[in-house]
């Protein structure tokens, strides 16, 4: 798997098809959405998904960690689907083994678990925005009074090709507007928000594990 | 059984009871099962809703205790009938039976009722039956059932409806040892099967189809176009014969005018108010989407003769009768013998009344179908109903729906299972996966699991979270699930309801026309689209899927048959002396192919090298048709096309040469390796993915919610599109996924029919025309394809071509 890069506010930024926004200065790696815990919530109230999806999330993540080695990991909300069930568990074994990352959690409306639950599992967890110039970083796309580019999730990009005679198919994709960008949702078993790109905008869409610029 | 005290109150209504009325209740009163098959109006009622009332007659209980008798019917309309039928026997016979009715429109007061005290007769749904089955207890209620009635079986037989009957009948046998099944429908081509689909395999002991008999008469006349020179050759609407309607409406006490799609009915309807203003205030529109007052305000205006006229779809196909509708004018071909003679049966209802219908072909070549129709009529060729075999998703909810009440014994309950005609081949194998699917969600690695839909407590598969039983409960019925919206004025009041598909194109202050009304889309909150009357007039249709039918396999045949007729030039339909010029035409550029020949025909314009083959079966079998044609000939040289079909062929177009020649030597129409070249072409993971929907929504796996949901519950909703990636991704061997490949090829691809084709191919004479531009057969293919289109290149691998689309 080869990631893309892109210049923002003269910054190196690497896009990687796993769905992770890599910000190479300060070696920082930036997830949104992951949604863990999704399935498991699903199948404790009886519905039958193949429980074996689950591991799905968990190997993307130690993929792309182990990808960039990054000293620090921003999750931008939505870590966690729902309740606390057995996902949780499994999930900070994982990243227990990465003890030399520091990370941490923007909350976003999903995230409903306790306070102490990320802090066990070392996350630390920040509200409504963090800045680290020139970005800021927001779970919801949102205004902002600070002059910083804004880097965010929540919406879950997807972007709709067409071409002559072989129909139509929806891929997710980093969005990319003239002062901010929204990351594609990182989970496995999220859905996609068709977005309507103007001119001047950059997509960059995810298939066949590939990057590949779009360009409206 | 003494019929005497039924035949004194006949003849005290001055009726006289029919010979299959008496027949009926003679193989009851022996104990036999069976189908009686007569057509509505008929009194079909009364031949099976008599005997029991006999019964109890001579056994001298006037006023038995419990449920004696159970009567589905597909349609809650025509649940009063019924009702008011059985209510005047009793009365007649000097009864004191209680009827009742249980449809999605009961009041919870009254079911309450029902749940403490049972009616001796409940009219109810295949839904409602499973509702009453998930109740605690519910053996009690059903020991001492006689009869059970599937009215308007034919119309349960091809929708899942009918598993659910099966299942619910297979349970219900067991419980009631004195128990009768007999099923009324109009003829079908397959009343056999019918018989067997009701009562199970090997049912032909103590089992009769007992025929009315009775003819009803029709007469089919085609609208025809004053100069067919100048109708088009190609079209969906046939707004160009609107003239020729006007006066049909003005000399008819009341008509319906039967289109096929929901947006012809919308259009037909705005163009004949604004031709013919005065209609305004006695026309109406009537289709599935619009809201059900309204829908009852028409129907009863219609009874009332209230009305000279009504635009309508299926949705009045079936139903109570209106007596004062005189004509019927069917809007394009029905594409299928069984629907037509349905409408047409809309109306003439005094015995012996000759039922007319007038067809309006909305293009040239469409009048052939009318000479067709009115052959078939006249031969009684009638489509076949296909049933649904092993559909895994309504087994699931029925099981889950017996976890729900008392829980199951599953020994027994496989026993009952695999007695029906829709699980008959059913395996332990599957079964078991069926029960570990109920317990542990599948193939389960057991780690760190909660999964708890249903438990085992001693020995029996029950249902213990209250939650899942109560969102159970919430989705029984849900065996239709079309993504619907409702709409809505912004300041309050219902419309109707429309496709999730046609509001996700529209754009905020857009401007559309619903029920009739040009509205303007204010804002989408939640499932509701609030609109207002829009000031401009100007507005898109809302397209409806699924309103057009592929021609049926039945009336293909008579169509080709018409074509024959039409080459040897020895017709006396009208149709086909009108269309002569047409068809002189195809003649003389190309060819009118005999029953024995199979056309193609192949020419060169600016856009590329077109191939068209004319297969006449049907839009459905030639869209997996042309796929598998396209690809068995890109195994001679790499080539890509780009494909179009319609009910009478198919079209390829390609910037290279088609090299029909070489394939055609070697057996490109070949029956063998269907099945794989089948997969090998056909998108069919996109077919199975729209197909997944329903199956998803029927076995659970989708909750679409209910009112007051808590934040919880709405945690739980995910696209059955995103479901379906997980079970591609991860398990294939899941038995609701492979469900939506086998429906695919069942119903979409309809395989075995492809198979005949095929073969029917193979066997004709191959002719192979080089005509010099486009033919009447072609032209209509060539416009079609700016409409749909297909291609032989998988969209994962064309990707990097595509443009962005903008909106």
């Amino acid at each position: 798997m080869k990631d893309f890069e892109i210049v923002i506010e003269g910054q190196k930024l690497f896009l990687h098809p796993l769905k992770g926004l890599f910000w190479e200065e300060k070696s920082l790696l930036i997830i949104g959405d992951l949604h863990f815990g999704k399935i498991q919530h699903f199948r404790n109230s009886g519905i039958g998904l193949p429980e074996i999806a689950i591991k799905k999330n968990l190997e993307n993540l130690i993929l792309i960690l182990n990808y960039y080695e990054p000293k620090e990991v921003l999750f931008l909300g939505d870590l966690f689907h729902s309740r606390y069930n057995q996902e949780w568990e499994a999930f900070s074994i994982v990243i227990a083994r990465f003890n030399s990352i520091k990370f941490t959690l923007l909350i976003g409306n999903h995230d409903t678990l306790e306070s102490s639950i990320y802090e066990k599992a070392n996350i630390k967890i920040v509200d409504d925005f963090l800045a680290i110039e020139p970005f800021i970083f927001t779970h919801e796309p949102q205004e902002i009074k600070l002059d910083l580019f804004q880097i965010s999730g929540h919406i879950h990009p997807g972007v709709k090709l067409s071409g002559k005679g072989v129909g139509a198919i929806i891929i997710p994709c980093f969005y990319i507007q003239k002062r901010q960008a929204i990351l594609p949702a990182f989970g496995y078993f999220t859905g996609l928000y068709r977005i309507k790109p103007k001119k001047g905008d950059l997509i960059y869409g995810i298939v066949n594990q590939e990057i590949l610029e779009i360009k409206p | 059984m003494n019929f005497q005290p039924a035949l004194t109150w006949f003849s005290s209504k001055k009726w006289k009871p029919q010979k299959f009325q008496l027949e009926a209740w003679k193989y009851y009163s022996q104990n036999f099962n069976g189908i009686v098959n007569a057509p509505t109006g008929t009194g079909k009622t009364f031949s099976l809703a008599i005997p029991p009332l006999l019964e109890s007659l001579e056994k001298n209980e006037l006023n038995p205790k419990g449920l004696k008798v159970i009567w589905i019917t597909p349609i809650r309309a025509l649940s009063k009938e019924i009702e008011s039928s059985f209510n005047s026997a009793i009365l007649g016979l000097g009864l004191n039976w209680t009827v009742g009715v249980r449809t999605g429109d009961t009041t919870s007061t009254e079911r309450q009722k029902q749940k403490k005290n049972l009616p001796n007769v409940l009219i109810t749904t295949p839904e409602s039956l499973h509702i009453l089955l998930a109740t605690k207890n519910y053996s009690k209620n059903f020991k001492d059932l006689e009869l059970f009635v599937a009215d308007e079986w034919h119309e349960l037989i091809g929708s899942k409806r009918a598993v659910q009957v099966e299942l619910a009948l297979s349970r219900l046998k067991s419980i009631a040892q004195n128990l009768n099944v007999w099923g009324i429908s109009a003829t079908i081509g397959n009343l056999d099967l019918a018989q067997d689909i009701l009562l199970g395999p090997n049912s032909a002991k103590n089992s009769k189809i007992i025929k009315a008999g009775i003819k009803k008469k029709y007469e089919v006349v085609s609208i025809l176009p004053d100069e067919i020179e100048k109708y088009p050759w190609a079209g969906h609407l046939g707004l160009k014969l609107l003239e020729k309607v006007l006066p049909i409406i003005e000399e008819s006490e009341s008509t319906l005018i039967f289109t096929n799609t929901r947006s012809q009915a919308e259009i037909w309807y705005q163009k004949l108010l604004e031709v013919s203003p005065e209609l305004s205030g006695v026309l109406a529109m009537h289709h599935g989407s619009i809201s059900r007052e309204l829908r009852n305000w028409v129907e009863e205006a219609l009874h009332e003769s209230r009305l000279k006229a009504v635009v309508c779809t299926s949705s009045l196909d079936l139903g109570v009768d209106f007596r004062p509708v005189e004509t019927i004018i069917q809007i394009g071909s029905p594409k299928g013998v069984a629907r037509f003679m349905q409408r047409a049966g809309r109306s003439g209802h005094q015995p012996n009344a000759v039922s007319k219908i007038y067809f309006l072909p909305t293009n040239a070549l469409e009048l052939l179908e009318g000479a067709a129709l009115r052959d078939a009529i006249n031969n009684e060729i009638i489509e076949d109903r296909i049933p649904f075999l092993r559909s895994f998703d309504v087994l699931i909810q029925y099981l889950v729906t017996l976890a729900v009440a008392d829980g199951f014994d599953q020994k027994q309950i496989y026993k009952e299972v695999k007695s029906t005609f829709s699980f008959s081949s059913i395996n332990t194998d599957e079964w078991n996966w069926v029960l570990r699917f109920l317990t542990s969600g599948g193939d389960s690695l057991k780690a760190y699991d909660e999964y708890n839909r249903v438990e085992v407590v001693d020995g029996l598969f029950r249902v213990i979270d209250r939650r899942i039983a109560r969102r159970h409960r919430l989705s029984i019925g849900t065996i239709v699930s079309d993504m619907i919206m409702k709409i809505k004025y912004a300041r309050g009041g219902f419309i109707g309801t429309v496709e999730e598909y046609f509001i996700s194109i529209l754009k905020i202050g857009d401007i559309f026309w619903f029920s009739g009304r040009c509205l303007e889309l204010v804002r989408i909150k939640d499932q509701v689209v609030e609109v207002r009357n829009a000031k401009n007039q100007k507005g898109k249709i809302p397209s409806w899927q699924g309103g057009r039918m592929p021609l049926s396999s039945q009336l293909s045949e008579v169509l080709r048959k018409k074509l024959t007729e039409a080459s040897n030039q020895s017709s006396t339909d009208i149709e086909l002396k009108t269309i002569l010029p047409l068809l002189q035409r195809q003649q003389k550029s190309s060819l009118i192919p005999k029953e024995n020949q199979f056309l193609i025909e192949k020419f060169n314009t600016n856009e590329g090298c077109h191939l068209y083959l004319y297969p006449f079966e049907g839009r459905a079998v030639h869209e997996g048709m042309a796929s598998l044609i396209a690809y068995r000939i890109s195994l001679f040289k790499p080539i890509s096309f780009s494909i179009a079909f319609n009910d009478y062929g198919i079209e390829l177009l390609s910037d290279q040469d088609i090299p029909i020649e070489a394939a055609i030597d070697s057996d490109i129409f070949s029956s063998e390796h269907l099945r794989d070249d089948i997969v090998a072409s056909v998108n069919a993971s996109e077919m199975a993915r729209r197909r997944f929907r329903d199956i998803a929504a029927i076995s659970g796996l989708i909750f679409k919610g209910f009112p007051h949901a808590e934040k919880k519950e709405r945690h739980l909703q995910a696209s059955s599109s995103l479901l379906f990636n997980v079970f591609t991704d991860f398990d294939k061997n899941n038995l609701l996924y492979k469900q939506a490949y086998e429906e695919v090829m069942e119903f979409q691809i309809e395989e075995g029919r492809m198979r005949n084709a095929f073969k029917r191919i193979n066997s004709q004479e191959i002719k192979l025309i080089y005509p010099k531009n486009y033919t009447p057969f072609s032209f209509p293919l060539m416009v079609d394809r700016l409409r749909e289109k297909l291609s032989t290149e998988r969209i994962e691998d064309k990707i990097k071509k595509m443009k962005l689309v903008l909106d």
